[in-house]
């Protein structure tokens, strides 16, 4: 305890994390699951490449919101479109087609379909931006120099000390059982 | 795992099913007796009930052939797991030639282009294809391609069970699986013409073959999630090396034939609906009304949207035994479809329901079973040496 705050008194800027440096991506996996399953949950990874197994070991697809996002966009598509084609066969601009009845839900579907499936892509795309808080001009990993090869051939892992679990000397020793190839101390 | 550590494993089909083969002849024999019964009482009710409970067992073994060439194809961890199980569906298909029989010997009180009091100037001009020879002959072709295929895709796959390398195998039984895929394909969408569209010979349909294509898969992907829940349940091996994320990527594949059945639906609907052509719109006409509508609203509501809601969230769809309950209810709705397409065609004024509709399908069902139980338990699981089987089984892991 004493010697964690002394080095915090020490700190030029306020710690915003530690973050280790893996060499290969199945240690990155394992050492985001171990820090999960040991309660840590303001963490991130960076990897240079997509890996699924990734964000299921950092807990992602558990607390998940973007397929609400989505499911709430399709919904929204499918009633704008619907609303839409009421809107323009039945009361803007209706006009007998074979005797047909002027709501037709066969010939519906298909643009239905389609707003549904562009307000769904929309909803994704937008929400995962927004979730991720991009634009982000600003993130302190960068003030890492090493961190420069997560986008070539490294692999990172960085815990906040915003979680409530994060305790400098302690976290530490946790990372350091991970075996990476090594630890930093990333200033906000 | 190695593929020399998986080949000490016992991959034996489980013991206890051999009972239920037992099981299944019994309730097969009474079924089939019950169904004797019928055929003296009402030879063509018999007909028509036979040829529901035959198109849904056809279906289920022709589904596994498709699946195991298309597996053969794409590869994937998904069919690593259930090749095995795909490949005792084949080699049912000449046990479903033999059920055929009585639609074969049946014919002409079958189908109506087969009746001479019947001609009319459009089936006179069609009877060219819609001939009795020529049917026959033509469904001789189809079995033989299909028991073709099968019976080499079978006998190539043998040499997989030794845990060595077998490039030469492997890329021999792709050379077939592509072509043969195709073949696949023409002769279902065919079959489907000559059994099921052609009960209304005054009708057709482009997109039908393929609308029976979709079923088959349908019906043997989800009998085939069945069975390996089922081997899963049943704990070693096959409970230790099939995990939930293979049965992650069956669910979306299943997903995914879900989609494509209600396309193929919903298109050739929409597309016969524009033209409201007196030709094309009666099939529709007689099948959404006089009670036969509900048949049409059932397939809606649980051949497409429950399935297609409960299939959608990523947590759901790594609960196997929730995707065991969607597979057992599609594979209901695959026969309600077959019947909603083929009764009609016998009873266009009214809603008709005999009680051999219900016991023509156990009765098939039961031989079938049976038959796939037997063919099941003569090979190993897994086939411990095909390339590519240890990444499968660690599917997920890390």
């Amino acid at each position: 305890m004493v010697r964690g705050r002394t080095v915090v008194a020490m700190r030029k800027h306020p710690l915003f994390g530690l973050m280790v440096e893996f060499v290969e991506p199945t240690d990155v996996v394992r050492a985001a699951h171990e820090a999960y399953q040991a309660g840590y949950r303001k963490m991130d990874a960076y990897s240079p490449f997509p890996i699924e197994e990734l964000s299921e070991a950092l807990g992602r697809h558990k607390s998940g919101r973007l397929p609400f996002i989505v499911f709430g966009g399709g919904v929204t598509g499918l009633l704008a479109g619907l609303g839409l084609e009421y809107y323009a066969s039945v009361i803007s601009y209706p006009m007998n087609i074979g005797g047909r009845p002027l709501a037709s839900w066969p010939a519906f579907i298909p643009p239905a379909f389609e707003t549904t499936v562009l307000f769904a892509a929309f909803a994704a795309v937008f929400g995962m931006i927004i979730l991720n808080g991009l634009p982000m001009p600003y993130h302190p990993v960068f003030n890492v120099p090493q961190f420069a090869q997560a986008s070539r051939d490294r692999f990172f892992l960085c815990i906040e000390a915003k979680d409530p679990k994060f305790d400098l000397a302690a976290t530490r020793h946790f990372l350091e059982a991970l075996e990476p190839k090594a630890i930093y101390e990333v200033d906000e | 795992m190695s593929p020399t550590d998986l080949a000490r494993l016992d991959l034996r089909a489980p013991e206890a099913w051999a009972q239920s083969r037992r099981k299944a002849l019994v309730v097969g024999g009474v079924a089939t007796a019950l169904m004797a019964v019928g055929f003296f009482l009402n030879r063509e009710q018999f007909l028509r009930s036979w040829l529901l409970g035959w198109m849904f067992w056809v279906g289920l073994g022709l589904g596994c052939l498709g699946l195991l060439m298309l597996q053969y194809l794409t590869g994937g961890a998904w069919g690593m797991v259930i090749r095995r199980l795909l490949e005792a569906g084949t080699r049912t298909i000449w046990l479903l030639a033999v059920l055929g029989l009585p639609i074969f010997i049946g014919v002409k009180v079958l189908y109506v282009w087969a009746q001479p009091e019947h001609m009319d100037e459009v089936l006179r001009a069609k009877a060219g294809y819609l001939n009795v020879p020529f049917f026959l002959a033509r469904a001789a072709v189809y079995f033989g391609l299909w028991i073709g295929l099968t019976t080499l895709l079978n006998k190539w796959s043998t040499s997989l069970d030794e845990p060595s390398v077998h490039y030469a195998v492997e890329k021999k039984i792709k050379t077939l699986a592509g072509p043969g895929l195709c073949l696949f394909i023409l002769s279902v969408a065919f079959a489907a013409i000559d059994w099921v569209m052609s009960l209304e010979p005054h009708w057709f349909s482009t997109i039908f073959g393929l609308m029976w294509l979709i079923s088959l898969v349908l019906t043997a992907h989800s009998f085939t999630i069945a069975v390996l829940y089922f081997l899963t349940q049943r704990g070693r091996p096959m409970g230790v090396l099939v995990n939930k994320h293979h049965f992650h990527d069956l669910a979306k594949l299943l997903f995914a034939f879900v989609m494509v059945w209600a396309y193929f639906s919903f298109s050739q609907y929409l597309i016969i609906w524009s033209g409201n052509l007196p030709e094309e719109i009666t099939w529709y006409v007689t099948r959404l009304s006089h009670g036969w509508e509900w048949f049409g609203v059932s397939l809606l509501v649980f051949q497409f949207a429950v399935p297609f809601l409960l299939l959608m969230p990523r947590s759901f769809n790594f609960n196997a035994s929730l995707v065991l309950k969607i597979a057992g209810l599609i594979l209901v709705m695959r026969l309600v479809d077959l019947f909603w397409m083929t009764a009609p065609a016998f009873h266009p004024k009214a809603l008709s329901i005999h009680w051999m509709d219900f016991v023509a399908p156990v009765a098939i069902g039961g031989w079938w079973v049976s038959e796939y139980l037997r063919q099941l338990a003569t090979r190993p699981l897994l086939m411990v040496g095909a390339s590519g089987l240890e990444e499968a089984l660690q599917h997920g892991g890390h």
